[in-house]
């Protein structure tokens, strides 16, 4: 999509419309990952339970789904719920799955509207069956989509993602002489797609936890002190800008600009 | 024959309508059996028929993945009991016993939609499995090792052997399947429910019975052939939706 495609959204004279205009189109991060941290802290900010930062945070998943199809991101990447995150207290583990099937249910049209391929990435088939079928349906009815890729990773792991590979890899029959990097890049669950050029993580932690590992390596890293439930467009744009103003190296010396080269 | 057949095909109707149907269908569906089922209860212990309406009431309300409003249903029900004494001039055990259709049977059919609503068909499928496996288990084990009666003057053909059979196997089927089913719930807390939904079920099963027993009749009704009324099918689900229900608001 583009600049008016996004300035259309915007109500004119939003303080917004000044942001997209410092945008550079042509330099747009390709794949954009987020990490979406701090649905705990919000909620207890306001003394709530924490399954209501849960339930805030998806008004800012819809709005930066939005926004990033809008501006032209070709992969978004959210990470809603890791392998550990098991581990969390079973009232709050059951209201995530809920959320996730009531946001696809009801954001389908969404979606569709503005022509957004949903998929998952992770171990799906330990989620519950119920919660599995309805992420088979959103998948298959965006599967004729053809604007931005948008990847959830449920049940996800890097580490398992690069198990997995592996464990594929042999069962493939691949040799270790013929494997190199593209090849076992192909046996990860983000085959085919481009690595992320921005990784966004809310709510000012330092971490990678366990995200996207293998894919990560180049990527612009991202910290914001926003709160996952309060980060929407402005703040996506924010990032989007503070990383068209690093210089990409790719590990050589880059005196010329290859920024934000896609 | 007859029973296989229609218990086979009350099976599938069943399975297609957890997986298959809205929520806001499921609600109708679960009213409709309601009224059914607190026909049978009102023609047994012989109450006005017209009470249908409250389980029906309660079952509408109660369906809800937002608690009911309880004190707007017994407001109802205590107008309702006053009604009937004061404008019918029924006696008021009759009314009162008529009014409890509404609690026995409409809350708990109400509540199973309320499950589906908060935690979709794999939960409600877990409640209804583990209901399965322990009525059967609870036949098979009882006629091959049944010796002594869980409850002579009630039902005479219930065994301690088979309720401890349905106990082992269900509970067993609710850890299990459980697992898979809810997969962020521990062990533990499947063990405890299980065990807390199959001994209310056998409750419910021997409630059920003396209830029959005190009318004098066999079946709750001939509706389902082979298998008597719409209460014969449900009185173990009716007593064991509750416990299950609490425990599915509590993890939602």
């Amino acid at each position: 999509m583009s600049r008016e495609d996004l300035l259309a959204w915007i109500p004119s004279g939003h303080a917004d419309e000044l942001l997209v205009r410092e945008i550079h189109f042509d330099r747009l991060p390709v794949h954009v990952a987020i990490i979406m941290d701090g649905n705990g802290r919000w909620a207890a900010q306001r003394h709530l339970p924490r399954v209501e930062g849960h339930r805030a945070g998806i008004d800012a998943v819809r709005d930066s789904v939005e926004t990033a199809a809008r501006l032209g991101i070709e992969v978004l990447t959210l990470y809603a719920f890791s392998m550990e995150n098991w581990k969390r207290p079973a009232s709050e583990v059951g209201t995530l799955m809920q959320l996730l099937k009531r946001y696809l249910r009801s954001e389908l049209d969404t979606l569709l509207r503005n022509d957004i391929r949903f998929r998952v990435i992770g171990r799906m088939e330990d989620l519950a069956p119920d919660i599995q079928d309805e992420l088979h349906a959103a998948i298959q009815r965006t599967s004729g989509s053809r604007g931005m890729l948008f990847n959830v990773a449920l049940n996800y792991g890097g580490r398992a993602e690069i198990v997995d590979a592996a464990r594929r890899a042999m069962a493939a029959g691949v040799r270790p002489e013929e494997l190199d990097e593209k090849r076992f890049a192909s046996f990860l669950y983000t085959a085919g797609q481009p690595d992320p050029d921005l990784l966004i993580r809310t709510s000012g932690e330092m971490r990678v936890s366990n995200y996207l590992l293998w894919q990560i390596a180049y990527s612009e890293i991202y910290v914001t002190d926003t709160l996952w439930p309060d980060f929407r467009r402005r703040h996506l744009i924010e990032a989007v800008l503070a990383y068209q103003k690093r210089e990409r190296r790719y590990g050589g010396i880059g005196s010329r600009a290859v920024i934000g080269a896609k | 024959m007859v029973r296989l057949a229609s218990g086979i095909a009350l099976i599938a109707v069943t399975l297609a309508a957890i997986l298959f149907l809205p929520i806001a269908a499921l609600r109708v569906l679960a009213c409709l059996v309601a009224a059914l089922g607190a026909y049978e209860y009102l023609e047994i212990v012989e109450s006005p028929i017209r009470a249908v309406v409250l389980a029906v009431a309660l079952c509408w309300v109660s369906s809800r993945a937002s608690m009911p409003p309880a004190q707007l249903l017994l407001m109802m029900a205590l107008l309702w009991v006053a009604l009937e004494v004061l404008a019918a001039d029924h006696p008021v055990a009759q009314v009162t016993s008529g009014v409890f259709a509404a609690v026995y049977v409409g809350m708990p059919l109400g509540l199973l939609v309320a499950v589906h609503a908060l935690q979709g068909w794999s939960a409600t499928l877990l409640l209804l499995g583990t209901i399965v496996v322990s009525d059967s288990s609870q036949y098979y084990v009882g006629r091959m090792l049944g010796r002594r009666p869980l409850a002579p003057s009630i039902s005479p053909k219930k065994t301690i052997e088979g309720a401890v059979g349905g106990l082992v196997f269900a509970t067993a089927f609710m850890v299990l399947a459980g697992a898979r089913m809810l997969p962020f719930v521990g062990y533990g807390s499947l063990f405890v429910l299980g065990l807390l939904v199959v001994g209310l079920g056998i409750c419910g099963d021997l409630f059920e019975s003396r209830l029959k027993r005190t009318a004098g009749v066999k079946d709750s009704s001939s509706l389902i052939p082979g298998h008597g009324g719409v209460l014969d099918r449900v009185d173990a689900l009716l007593f064991a939706v509750p416990p299950f229900y609490l425990f599915i608001r509590n993890i939602s």
